[in-house]
């Protein structure tokens, strides 16, 4: 151990002794524990040729790791929150109650769901009293009040008719999850200063924030991966200019050259521009780190013995990556990719809240949040504050899929 | 409790007839792990009874019990382990299983000690040798630090290591595994413990050292008159070591006596079989010379390495392999051996172009290799193969038992269609001895020695005319081990295969090999036929070597 | 130890140079600059277009502003290099040397207290947590651990200022001090005061960076508390807090150390983000704020500033890494 190379390069090792436990396909939290334990090597020895004595069934390494994943209460969780994420997102249209672009009573507040009738009365079917400006003028700003309209409730019901869209953009349909029964605006969530629907804006909002995060991180780990790989696997010259390159890159301070970044993307360009311009951005610095965690994985790999006993038997360096270095790799890809969307997301919002989003008519939470700024609007209406809770679950969702996904390939 | 077994009673046939002192009897003792669906019994009712100023050995393969065992005695289970309220230890005549834990902390390296198998970890990398010394000292003696430096120095030198007092300031890992191993020793015997238990303290160790730290412990024990416990595998180890053996199979003890007698009248099966599989035999009688298959001229191996701390970083050149000759002729199997840094698997690796020589000529078959590109060595690769030492690491855990043999055929255009290629998988695992109903199993499915019975399956797959066999046995278990080394020999009677046999381990050597290279240094010491020079060695390293390997003298 | 020193900080200085050209060429291709700003300003206060345009064009010439890129970056490295002249901002008129070094320090000032804060909670509950694994203890830190780690920063800031804002009705966001206290010599009283403006950016900042720590000083004590040494430390007969705090504990935070070229940045970030959110008068709003106007000096200075910072950090830290780790400070020759 000499240099703080070393140090990097042993905690490699370390990385790399894990690498190879785990790519010895023990399974460490029984195996290991109890081995030391009891002071054994490995698996205990049975009679060589009486394999039947081996009494796991058929499992493959792939569902090894499913059993693992399904002990994990925030994997699992994450699981469900993420696929609910996606499929809400894909039917977004179905599931928001209001048309996003219309606009209504602004700054109008969360309707509540009542179960009561007018007189006072229990009633099993939810309804909301809508928002309307009462007639009367608040004594000192002079503007109109609202308040709940006892007068005309609207009823609340699922699977009904509303706004028409069309699903996957062919399909003509009119039918909503839920919303009012006679098709009457309800805002659920309020409305913001344009009188537009909160909670249907970020439903369909949803779509873009998730698509953005989708694609940027599609981008840093084909990127990440490939640099890393060839980095770690060919090693040599390749390797140095490489890693010179890609500390460049981490020493960028991260948030402010995105500042910079989203101001270079003009104001009036049409809407895809902007997001591939976002895209681009935001894509510029994620695939540094991942590159350097892969390019340490792939470096203890091509060292490993069965990479060796490959290439002894004959097999080219594209076999070798695909077959045997990409798939060890993999896992602790997608616990990256996991874990970067939310991060992609927050970014976006953040972006967002200081002004820098994409522009109307594209609705993403980044952009809901743009006006979130003042401290007077948050104080008399805080309800616009709510794409914040979607921001959070989907953050939430997830990093425990990804909290999940790493027990299950990672268990150390 | 096998009750049955009466080869293995709760009381040593010995008792009562030792002139010494009863210093530790174990009775009983039943361990058992919680793990993730259940529990295991590690250990299932073992007794032992040790007399100061004698060795017991406790003999067994991985899985037996014996290091829990060990760990029982000294308290160092995990929280996941459960030792049965049936078991006790006395202590010279207190029962230490009730002891408390403040208790047992009092006991250890005072009156019990330990000393482990990895010296490369035992010592703690942040802190002196002297303060690591210093800290058993005080821990159980009132004395200040300039009176346990001096204490630390003295043990240093007991335990024979030069310039002891520079070594107190320095850290452990500037000394050698041996010297670490030393450091251990002076550690567990500072406090002069009544006992010493050391788990296998030389399996990690070169051979030469191993005999040099075996010795240490014996001449240390006589003087103090301490009792030692010797957890081992080695047999050779127990013979010239021990009064008593023990041997334990899963869990239980299956027979235990003197060692003479042990050693001359095994009567449990395990036993027997035990001894049986000490490597032996010796290789197949030779052909007339029937042309040289792999050869190399002038071999020369260099790597620049970087030592001196981060603020003084100083680069030098170490010569693996220092321009070396080798011929291996047809049917043939050269042996080269060498303890650690020596450069034997260097050597082997850069003959089949694994790694990449600085100078010299290889030539296979007599065709030169050594300049051969990766596209130009393909047709080649076929034709030599490599076994490598780890199990566990030589396949690759995502594929299937059939992909992993299967991909040298593939890659290399052999059998024409899926169904042929089948057919030759299932003949090469038959031939290494595995049921071909595993194709689709993964490797984590099998233990060592099938998964090493795998691999030369995938080497002979290809039927190949040289393997190199880089350590294959050294991480089985002494019965598996064995039936390795019958395999391989038969495999080379059938086919005609030379081999190439890197070990550090002489007596399988011996079994193996026709001839021998020993190496050290990157230098080949001395080479010949394997019975001249593990008889009659002339080199004065040769003779430290074998008379480390088979009588543990240093 | 000088001649390592000397080297690091020779290697930083391509990269540095790498960096503050990138950052000037990006920040100079925005649309629009500073006269187009004053041509804004301008116009909103009722000037004619002409007049603005006019006004517009003379700040362009003063301020260097038609000249191309490379002339202009030159111009300023040279600057930098000569006279340690950053430039000079336009928007407060200042020379941008005063403008960083008012707001510079409070960042970093405010970024180191949450990281040692961060890294003593951290690493003490990690311990915690990693000797007591799989206990209800264990299972709490880790949750509150993930909650800190996935909660963002800047949302938390958003809750907290309009908790703070309307539910408490705080007043003086943006300022350090309460206007009493500004001039003021240093009390226990103007302590409190700081204390009391600047607790949320610490508390969310040292949260996130405390989850961080807490979690891989928990993974690598667990791995520690697994070496041979510490069984050795066992059988000498050492009590087990002993055992852990003495022995385990400084081996887990080496790679704790070697991680703060990850720790920082994101300290960094954080206390950037918040401070946004919070408009307190540091790095992170000046630079949103230069670059909202076009001051482009600013904005390429603070770059520089804070890409140095960092890789200081990371000189830093491999310092403290030598300190800790005999292995690293001096090398193994084997006897």
């Amino acid at each position: 151990m000499t240099s703080i190379d070393d140090i990097r390069k042993q905690a490699e090792r370390r990385e790399e002794r894990k690498t190879a436990a785990e790519a010895q396909g023990v399974s460490p939290a029984t195996a290991i524990d109890v081995a030391d334990d009891l002071g054994v090597e490995g698996l205990v020895e049975t009679n060589p040729v009486d394999v039947t004595a081996v009494d796991r069934s058929d499992q493959s390494y792939r569902r090894l790791m499913f059993r693992r994943f399904r002990r994990s209460i925030s994997g699992m969780i994450g699981l469900v929150l993420v696929s609910l994420l996606f499929f809400v997102s894909v039917f977004a249209y179905f599931f928001a109650p209001v048309d996003p672009k219309a606009s209504y009573l602004a700054f109008s507040p969360p309707d509540a769901v009542s179960f009561t009738s007018r007189d006072g009365g229990f009633s099993l079917r939810p309804r909301v009293y809508p928002t309307i400006e009462t007639g009367e003028l608040d004594p000192i700003t002079f503007q109109p009040l609202t308040g709940p309209d006892y007068e005309n409730p609207i009823d609340l019901g699922f699977f009904v008719r509303g706004f028409p869209y069309r699903i996957f953009g062919l399909i003509p349909s009119d039918i909503h999850f839920f919303g009012a029964v006679d098709g009457r605006p309800v805002h659920f969530l309020g409305t913001d200063k344009l009188g537009r629907d909160i909670l249907s804006r970020a439903i369909v909002g949803s779509r873009i924030s998730l698509f953005i995060a989708v694609i940027v991180v599609t981008i840093t780990t084909v990127v990440g991966t490939t640099v890393g790989i060839s980095s770690g696997y060919f090693g040599g010259r390749i390797d140095t200019w490489v890693q010179r390159f890609v500390e460049i890159v981490l020493a960028f301070p991260q948030l402010p050259l995105y500042l910079a970044l989203t101001t270079l993307i003009p104001i009036t360009a049409p809407s895809n521009v902007f997001i591939a311009f976002v895209i681009a951005v935001l894509a510029a610095l994620g695939w540094a780190q991942l590159s350097r965690e892969v390019r340490g994985k792939s470096l203890a790999l091509a060292r490993i013995e069965y990479v060796r006993a490959a290439m002894a038997v004959g097999a080219g360096d594209g076999r070798i990556i695909f077959r045997h270095i990409l798939p060890n790799v993999l896992s602790h890809v997608i616990v990256a990719v996991t874990i970067a969307i939310p991060t992609v997301v927050l970014l976006e919002s953040f972006l967002g809240f200081l002004g820098f989003a994409v522009k109307p008519p594209l609705i993403s939470w980044g952009l809901m949040l743009q006006d979130t700024g003042t401290f007077s609007v948050i104080g008399s209406y805080p309800w616009i504050l709510s794409p914040v809770a979607f921001v959070l679950v989907t953050v939430f969702a997830f990093n425990a899929l990804g909290d999940g996904l790493r027990d299950a390939v990672d268990p150390y | 409790m096998d009750t049955a077994n009466t080869f293995a009673p709760a009381e040593r046939f010995d008792l009562g007839t030792h002139g010494r002192e009863l210093i530790l009897d174990a009775r009983n003792i039943a361990v058992s792990f919680k793990v993730e669906d259940g529990h295991i019994e590690a250990v299932k009712d073992v007794s032992f009874q040790l007399h100061s100023g004698e060795t017991i050995a406790i003999v067994g393969e991985s899985g037996s019990g014996k290091s829990v065992t060990a760990r029982t005695v000294m308290g160092l289970l995990s929280r996941r382990a459960k030792v049965s309220p049936d078991s006790h230890i006395w202590l010279d005549g207190d029962d230490i299983r009730r002891y408390s834990p403040s208790q047992m902390r009092e006991l250890r390296g005072n009156r019990v000690s330990m000393i482990f198998q990895e010296p490369m970890s035992s010592l703690n990398p942040v802190f002196t040798i002297g303060a690591q010394i210093c800290e058993v000292l005080r821990l159980h003696n009132r004395i200040s630090k300039t009176d346990a430096m001096k204490r630390a120095k003295a043990l240093l030198e007991e335990v024979h290591i030069p310039e002891p007092e520079a070594r107190l300031r320095q850290y452990p890992h500037q000394l050698s595994g041996g010297q670490r191993q030393r450091v251990m020793i002076a550690i567990a015997l500072a406090n002069r413990p009544d006992v010493l238990i050391a788990d296998e303290p030389t399996t990690a160790l070169d051979v030469t050292v191993q005999a040099q730290i075996l010795n240490l412990i014996k001449e240390l024990k006589a003087k103090y008159g301490m009792a030692v416990i010797l957890i081992t595998h080695d047999l050779t180890i127990v013979r010239h070591f021990s009064d008593y053996v023990y041997v334990m199979q899963r869990g239980e003890v299956k027979e235990h006596n003197r060692t003479a007698e042990l050693f001359a009248n095994p009567r449990h099966p395990y036993t027997r079989h035990l001894l049986a599989s000490e490597p032996k035999g010796e290789a197949n009688p030779l052909v007339e010379d029937t042309g040289t298959v792999l050869e190399g001229r002038k071999v020369r191996v260099a790597f620049t390495l970087k030592r001196g701390g981060m603020f003084r970083p100083d680069y030098f050149d170490l010569v693996a392999v220092d321009s070396l000759d080798l011929d291996l002729r047809r049917h043939e199997t050269l042996g080269l051996v060498g303890e650690s840094g020596s450069g034997k698997t260097t050597f082997g690796q850069a003959l089949i172009r694994l790694v990449h020589l600085d100078s010299g000529e290889v030539l296979f078959d007599g065709v030169p290799i050594q300049d051969k590109t990766r596209r130009q060595m393909r047709p080649l690769r076929s034709r030599m193969q490599i076994v490598f030492q780890d199990p566990y690491a030589s396949l690759n855990p995502r594929m299937s038992i059939r992909q992993i043999i299967e991909e040298g055929l593939v890659v290399n255009g052999i059998g024409s269609d899926s169904r042929e290629r089948l057919e030759r998988i299932r003949t090469a695992l038959d031939q290494a001895g595995m049921p071909t109903n595993i194709l689709s199993r993964f490797p984590h499915e099998f233990s060592g020695g099938q998964r090493q019975r795998i691999a030369i399956a995938r080497a002979i797959a290809l039927e190949p005319e040289f393997i190199l066999l880089d350590e294959p046995t050294s991480a089985l278990d002494l019965s598996v081990q064995a039936q390795i080394i019958d395999l391989l020999r038969k495999l080379q009677d059938e086919k005609g295969l030379s081999y190439l046999f890197i070990s550090h381990d002489l007596k399988v050597v011996r079994a193996l090999c026709h001839r021998v290279m020993v190496m050290q240094h990157g230098k080949i010491v001395e080479q010949g036929p394997v019975n001249e020079i593990l008889t009659n060695p002339q080199t004065d390293y040769a003779r430290r070597l074998v008379r480390a390997a088979f009588e543990v003298a240093a | 130890m000088l001649r390592f020193l000397l080297k690091r900080i020779l290697a930083t200085i391509p990269v540095l140079f790498v960096l503050s050209v990138v950052t000037f060429s990006i920040i100079h291709s925005r649309p629009g600059d500073y006269g187009d700003f004053v041509y804004a300003m301008l116009v909103a206060r009722g000037s004619s277009t002409v007049e603005a345009q006019r006004a517009a064009e003379a700040a362009r010439e003063e301020y260097g502003l038609n000249d191309p890129l490379p002339v202009r970056y030159v111009n300023w490295i040279t600057g930098i290099v000569t006279r340690g002249d950053f430039g000079h901002s336009f928007y407060y008129n200042r020379p941008v040397a005063d403008v960083v070094a008012e707001r510079l320090p409070p960042t970093i000032i405010l970024a180191l207290t949450c990281h040692i804060l961060a890294t003593i909670f951290g690493v003490s509950l990690g311990i915690i947590a990693a000797t007591r694994q799989y206990s209800w203890v264990d299972t709490l830190i880790s949750f509150v651990s993930f909650i800190g780690m996935t909660v963002p920063r800047f949302l938390l800031a958003i809750i907290i200022l309009y908790i703070l804002a309307f539910r408490l009705n705080a007043q003086n966001f943006g300022t350090f001090f309460s206007p009493q206290f500004g001039g003021a010599p240093w009390s226990w009283a103007k302590f409190v005061d700081l204390v009391q403006h600047v607790w949320p950016v610490v508390f969310i900042a040292t949260f996130g960076g405390l989850a961080y720590n807490m979690r891989v000083m928990r993974g690598n004590l667990l791995d520690t508390l697994n070496a041979q040494y510490v069984e050795t430390a066992r059988a000498k007969g050492l009590p087990e807090s002993a055992v852990v705090l003495k022995h385990a504990v400084p081996n887990a935070l080496h790679p704790l150390v070697a991680y703060q070229g990850v720790v920082l940045p994101y300290m960094l970030t954080g206390e950037i983000e918040v401070a946004i959110v919070f408009s307190l008068a540091t790095v992170g709003p000046a630079i949103v704020g230069s670059m909202a106007v076009g001051d482009i000096y600013v904005t390429a200075t603070f770059m520089l500033v804070l890409a140095a910072t960092l890789l200081v950090g990371n000189i830093i830290a491999d310092i403290l890494l030598a300190a800790l780790d005999p292995r690293v400070r001096i090398g193994g020759a084997k006897a």
